[in-house]
């Protein structure tokens, strides 16, 4: 799902995943759905650890957005809370538009992309070209919300 | 008579089980995470099927941004080294999406 919004807007959006404190590790809260998949990672200790970790997931999902690494002092976290998983989109400027509920339960990539997409439908060279930018041929309609998504869960694994 | 005694004992003590429980999940979700996820570890599942596990979590992790809020600048690594990315220049021209996450 993510991979698949990536390249249907990144001609017009940028999207950065934020790599943070994994959400359950093997020595804190552990999930019985990590130990099927055989996702078993420790706390990072360090940023070099934190880089690893990173480059596993990426690597593994397939995943295809830039993913930048939170320091492991967690500030950009902190400052957007984050954790375990959270959408944001940012208009031009810099204004928050859309912020989803804290994951899992809020996490929804299908009312994120809803929002952009409104949100480019208004942009103003869009406006004045009279062209619905969610509504191009080939545009998938926009399927009932389902259960979320999010790297690292049943739902999402593999399929980025 | 006695009947409906024991079960108005045992109805408030189930409630004040379950408020005491709450309280004590809603203390837990707000301590620094490496704490909430030592706690959590030893909670049966059970027990966050039958508390108001997501009420009390999407309270809790709301955050102070809000949509109309300035996003925080930040300055972060790739994930490859290949460069730095400063979010305020990344917004300057067009929308930006930021999905958190890790891979656990």
């Amino acid at each position: 799902m993510l991979n698949a919004l990536y390249d249907q807007y990144r001609d017009r959006v940028r999207f950065y995943i934020i790599y943070i404190k994994e959400a359950h590790p093997i020595d804190l809260w552990q999930m019985p759905s990590n130990e099927r998949d055989k996702v078993l990672l420790h706390s990072p200790r360090t940023e070099g650890e934190r880089f690893e970790n990173a480059g596993q997931c990426v690597r593994r999902l397939g995943i295809r957005i830039p993913a930048l690494i939170d320091g492991i002092e967690d500030s950009v976290e902190q400052a957007y809370t984050g954790w375990p998983e959270r959408l944001y989109v940012i208009a031009p400027g810099g204004r928050i538009t859309y912020k989803s509920g804290a994951g899992p339960f809020g996490f929804a990539p299908k009312e994120m992309e809803a929002h952009l997409c409104q949100l480019l439908a208004k942009g103003p060279r869009r406006a004045s070209m009279g062209i619905d930018v969610c509504g191009l041929s080939g545009f998938p309609s926009l399927p009932h919300p389902a259960a979320n998504t999010r790297p690292g869960t049943d739902a999402e694994r593999p399929t980025t | 008579m006695r009947l409906w005694k024991v079960s108005g004992i045992l109805l408030a003590a189930g409630l004040f089980l379950y408020g005491g429980l709450t309280a004590a999940l809603y203390w837990t979700m707000r301590q620094p995470l490496d704490r909430f996820g030592a706690v959590m570890r030893h909670v049966p599942g059970v027990a966050m099927a039958i508390l108001p596990f997501e009420p009390i979590w999407m309270k809790v992790r709301a955050g102070a941004l809000q949509p109309g809020s300035l996003a925080p600048d930040f300055d972060l690594p790739t994930v490859d080294h290949s460069r730095r990315v400063r979010i305020s220049e990344e917004y300057r021209d067009r929308p930006v999406v930021l999905i958190f996450g890790s891979y656990t």
